[in-house]
């Protein structure tokens, strides 16, 4: 058996700075679990004690049932896919291979046999007797792959193994990746910066913030029903939308309008703590649609807004708009946007912002006209201003503020 | 290269041409770049080669000043049956050998502490290098003195002790001599090892390591199928250049022990002919002796050290 | 980047790593005492040092101001030390001016004979300095060059570029070609690519290179007491008037050594910061 669980596992440095904090996580056997997270949330470093690559601070670190906080790395049947391949660069792809099943005393058939296996799958055989420097950077990284997969390990850990690779090998990758995975069956934690691989190959994913596990779930649910403002932020591409909002009578302020909420939601904001009235709001640009065009009008809200540029992309149409009001203001909103980049684009002031909405192709939405839109209110989030958890939140009421 | 070749059949117009213009380009440049350093090396060294070789085959007469003649290989033959010189080529091989054995091991290990050491790494690095900063005659004085049977710290601490061997006199015995000779030399050279070794090390990827600790390797294993296959090169830079040095050692051995003792080597017998005995032709003929060793064993040692000299250049590869 | 494998591995066990940084402790002591020594006897007087070893003694700076002060017709610590620092400064910089690019030469755009050009410049180091100091002595006299500094210069820049270029080829071949292509097509010619990526990412090596030749030029004593006796006297010369041949000399001389050692731990310790890891991992991605 090869679960792995992490109880209350902590990183701390001799200067005192945790670079993760109090982790609890269950991966079950065969599962493949995603740590996705800006840098420096502290997810390689976890990653690199469950590898037995760090020492643990604090906590529990169990393999299969075993406590192994104080193995080595080589006692804990685990194998490590290396963000820059880490091969040994005098030695053959065969040889790199095969290297860790001759520390293991394995014999020379057996140890061709495996090699050969995995060259198979991964494509390598004309490689094998090369060495790394005169690889491409896609074969180095199957061989890094191939490195892994011939110890048959209790789990895979890998840490950020596709980001070296450029866009489109990266796409093909992820599959190979995933298909990989569903065919041996081991276990796998994976750590990626990327929210569209940690969506695309994960059972479920662990969404961390500076060295704090935000939230762990399926992709579907995480996008659906995120916990703080922070994974809401993170996950989904384009982001959400943000608009500062007061709860007032049966609906919430906006500088879209006043949105009623619909029941469910307003028993969900009940039940975590009614008494916030500074909330966020957050609204996905696929909960959005074309006044003309929506589905279910009833179930939403029309309101018009200024279109400055409209990107079509063939099977749909993004439109930004405008719209005046406060701008939030959070630390997890702007540590997003220092992650993906956008810290330097000048286009926040405080007299108001703009949004992003993703238009059915049909739309007639025009950049530089008024448009008509409409936002289904049964996928809005609410979020508290002060502590940033979700008041929209299926799960039990958060007492804690996000980044403890 | 191959591609120009088939273009030149295919269409042989314009294009193929300025290919070849520039590689040829390249190669100008190429030895444009090269030549300043070989024509300061020829004066520096090749003359003085060839100037010894010209005095080995002729004899200064001892009765008419400035007058030479012509010996033919007489130089050469009474150098080779001199017992001296004879002498002087075991003890110069024993030298060697185990100077740059000790060296090397020394060396390695100091490049590993070097590495590795998580406190005071500047300071460490700097350190080490100052037994190769002092000058070899104060080194050799030093050494002198400790080992200097009355009072030397060697002998006082032995017999303070109560080990044996607090009465030998070292420098004025035969194998002492040679092992305070090596000891001296070792001591005073193995942070030039240590030195390149340490460069090398710094090119070795952080996480290779990484991986070959998941891959189950321990330190031991780290060390001698990682850490040593890729310091090669940079050993075998070391090795060929502290064994030519060796061969030649002359000031460490003149200081020490005049030579005495089972200590002279080719460079002594050498210099005794030149300057003590003057007779240049004799003298001459002992370095260009010398000379030729030195160059057999650096071709042995490319041979079978190195790979050849194409193995030496083309290990990683490329 | 950190400078070396992260400190501790876990399960590694802590009695092993205790035992081993004892044992280098030890050795290390062990290694250095011969300069300890040296340095504790610069500071005894003549008696103390010729005596049997002790420790405990009455300091005194009287023989770092013995070597120091000024006879005339003899030489000067000041004049010794500005002659050792010009000539080893200049002829160090002439040596990377043209290593730099011979071994860019032998390592990147390999020339058709480059074995050959490698075994000629190693050949420079089979002949026993014995025979060489003669010819080179009478060449320096029809150059109208003994008693220069110059002669130094040129002396020595011919017997580091051997090393040098040795030494720089096998680091320049440490550079992956993909860079230095990249930098190629974004259009850096020759020298672009030298000071964009090459020395950046061959600076470990440069330096360590550097220092090989500032320690050889700055201790060389054979050559430099042959051809500049009179005027340009380097510091090997300066330190070893303190040998006499009447009365007791060690104090004296273990003054002067220290007083000759301290730049060229100064030269290390500046060569020793260069030579970090990471100038090259950054850069490889």
């Amino acid at each position: 058996m090869a679960e792995i669980e992490l109880d209350g596992v902590t990183k701390r440095y001799p200067d005192g700075t945790e670079a993760v904090k109090q982790v609890d996580l269950e991966i079950a056997d065969g599962e493949f679990v995603i740590l996705v997270g800006p840098s420096g949330c502290g997810k390689s470093t976890a990653l690199r004690m469950i590898a037995g690559l760090e020492d643990i601070s604090a906590g529990e670190m169990r393999i299969g049932g075993e406590v192994v906080n104080d193995l080595a790395p080589k006692d804990r049947d685990i194998a490590m896919v290396f963000q820059n391949y880490a091969l040994y660069p005098h030695m053959t792809v065969r040889e790199n291979m095969g290297f860790a099943l001759k520390l293991h005393g394995i014999d020379k058939a057996r140890i061709d046999e495996r090699v050969n296996e995995a060259a198979r799958i991964l494509d390598l055989n004309e490689h094998l007797d090369r060495k790394p420097a005169n690889l491409s950077g896609g074969q180095r990284q199957r061989v890094a792959m191939g490195r892994a997969i011939v110890r048959e390990p209790k789990a895979f850990l890998m840490d950020e193994p596709l980001s070296n690779l450029d866009a489109k090998l990266r796409v093909q990758m992820r599959s190979e990746v995933s298909r990989l995975q569903q065919r041996l069956g081991t276990t796998t934690v994976y750590v990626t910066h990327d929210q569209t691989e940690a969506m695309t190959l994960g059972d479920r994913v662990a969404v961390m913030r500076s060295g704090v596990l935000q939230q762990v779930a399926s992709p579907r649910e995480l996008y659906a029903d995120p916990r703080n403002l922070f994974v809401a932020g993170f996950i989904g591409s384009p982001a959400m939308n943000f608009f500062g909002g007061e709860l007032v009578g049966q609906g919430v302020r906006t500088p879209l309008g006043e949105l009623p909420l619909p029941d469910a939601l307003r028993r969900s904001v009940e039940r975590h703590g009614g008494s916030a009235r500074q909330v966020v709001v957050g609204i996905r640009p696929e909960d959005f649609e074309d006044a003309a065009l929506a589905a279910d009008p009833e179930e939403g809200f029309a309101f018009e807004a200024p279109i400055e540029l409209t990107e079509s992309m063939g099977s749909e149409i993004y439109a930004h708009f405008s719209f005046e009001g406060q701008v939030v203001r959070a630390d997890e909103l702007r540590e997003l946007e220092e992650d993906s980049g956008g810290a330097d684009i000048p286009h926040r002031t405080d007299e108001g912002g703009s949004a992003v909405a993703r238009l059915d192709p049909q739309s007639d939405a025009r950049s530089g006209q008024r448009a008509k839109l409409w936002v289904d209110l049964r996928h809005l989030h609410l979020f508290d201003a002060k502590t940033g958890n979700s008041l929209t939140y299926s799960g039990a009421a958060e007492t804690t503020d996000t980044a403890a | 290269m191959e591609a120009a070749t088939a273009d030149t059949k295919i269409a042989p117009t314009r294009a193929p041409r300025k290919r070849r213009t520039a590689e040829e380009d390249e190669r100008r440049l190429a030895r444009f770049m090269i030549s300043p350093s070989l024509i300061l090396i020829a004066i520096v060294a090749a003359y003085p080669i060839g100037y010894a070789v010209w005095l080995s085959f002729h004899e200064y007469s001892v009765r008419v000043p400035g007058l030479s003649r012509g010996a033919g290989f007489r130089n050469y033959t009474n150098a080779l049956n001199d017992s001296a010189f004879q002498s002087a080529i075991l003890n110069t091989f024993i030298f060697t050998a185990a100077s740059v054995f000790f060296e090397l091991i020394l060396g390695v290990a100091m490049a590993l502490i070097m590495h590795n050491a998580t406190r005071g790494k500047g300071v460490l690095r700097t350190i080490v290098l100052v037994p190769w900063a002092i000058l070899t005659v104060v080194t050799a004085i030093t050494w002198q003195t400790i080992f200097e049977p009355q009072l030397g710290f060697v002998n006082t601490a032995l017999r303070g002790l109560g080990l044996p061997g607090g009465n030998i006199v070292w420098l004025g015995d035969k194998p002492y001599a040679m092992i305070v000779l090596v000891i001296a030399d070792v001591w005073k050279t193995a942070p030039f090892m240590a030195l390149l070794v340490l460069a090398g090390m710094q090119v070795i990827p952080n996480d290779v390591y990484d991986a070959a600790k998941v891959d189950g390797a321990n330190a031991w294993q780290r060390f001698t199928k990682i850490t040593l296959p890729l310091l090669k090169p940079a050993i075998l830079v070391a090795l060929i250049f502290r064994t030519l040095d060796a061969l030649r050692i002359f000031d460490l051995p003149f200081v020490l022990t005049k030579g005495t003792n089972g200590t002279n080597t080719l460079s002594f017998e050498a210099y005794q002919q030149l300057r003590e005995n003057r007779l240049i032709g004799l003298g001459s003929a002992m370095s260009i002796l010398t000379f030729l060793i030195v160059m057999i064993v650096s071709f042995a040692y490319i041979r079978f050290v190195g790979g050849n000299i194409r193995g030496l250049a083309d290990e990683g590869g490329r | 980047m950190s400078d070396g494998p992260s400190p501790r591995v876990v399960g590694e066990s802590r009695s092993v790593n205790g035992a081993f940084g004892l044992l280098a402790w030890v050795v290390g002591l062990a290694y250095f005492f011969p300069v300890f020594w040296m340095v504790l006897n610069s500071f005894k007087s003549e008696l103390d040092a010729n005596a049997s070893p002790k420790l405990f003694f009455h300091p005194t700076l009287d023989r770092y101001r013995d070597v120091t002060k000024s006879t005339t017709g003899l030489l000067s610590f000041g004049e010794a030390f500005t002659n050792s620092a010009v000539v080893v400064l200049v002829s160090t910089l002439i040596v990377l001016t043209l290593a730099i690019p011979a071994a860019y030469a032998l390592a990147i755009r390999p020339v058709a004979k480059w074995r050959d050009v490698l075994f000629f410049f190693i050949s420079t180091k089979f002949l026993p300095v014995v025979a060489s100091v003669l010819p080179i002595w009478i060449l320096a006299k029809n150059l109208n060059l003994l008693n220069t500094r110059m002669a130094l210069i040129i002396l020595y820049t011919g017997i580091n570029l051997p090393l040098a270029v040795w030494m720089l080829r096998s680091f320049f071949r440490e550079i992956p070609r993909e860079l230095i292509e990249a930098a190629e097509i974004d259009g850096a010619g020759l020298k672009g690519q030298l000071t964009s990526i090459i020395l950046p990412m061959a600076a470990p090596g440069i330096a360590a290179t550097a220092l090989l030749c500032v320690i050889f030029a700055w201790n060389e004593f054979f050559y430099a007491v042959q051809l500049n006796p009179v005027q340009g006297s380097t510091v090997p010369i300066w330190v070893t008037t303190n040998i006499s041949t009447r009365g007791d000399f060690l104090a004296k001389l273990s003054a002067a050594s220290v007083l000759a050692c301290i730049p060229v731990v100064l030269a290390g310790w500046i060569a020793q910061k260069r030579m970090i890891r990471g100038l090259a991992m950054g850069a490889i991605k």
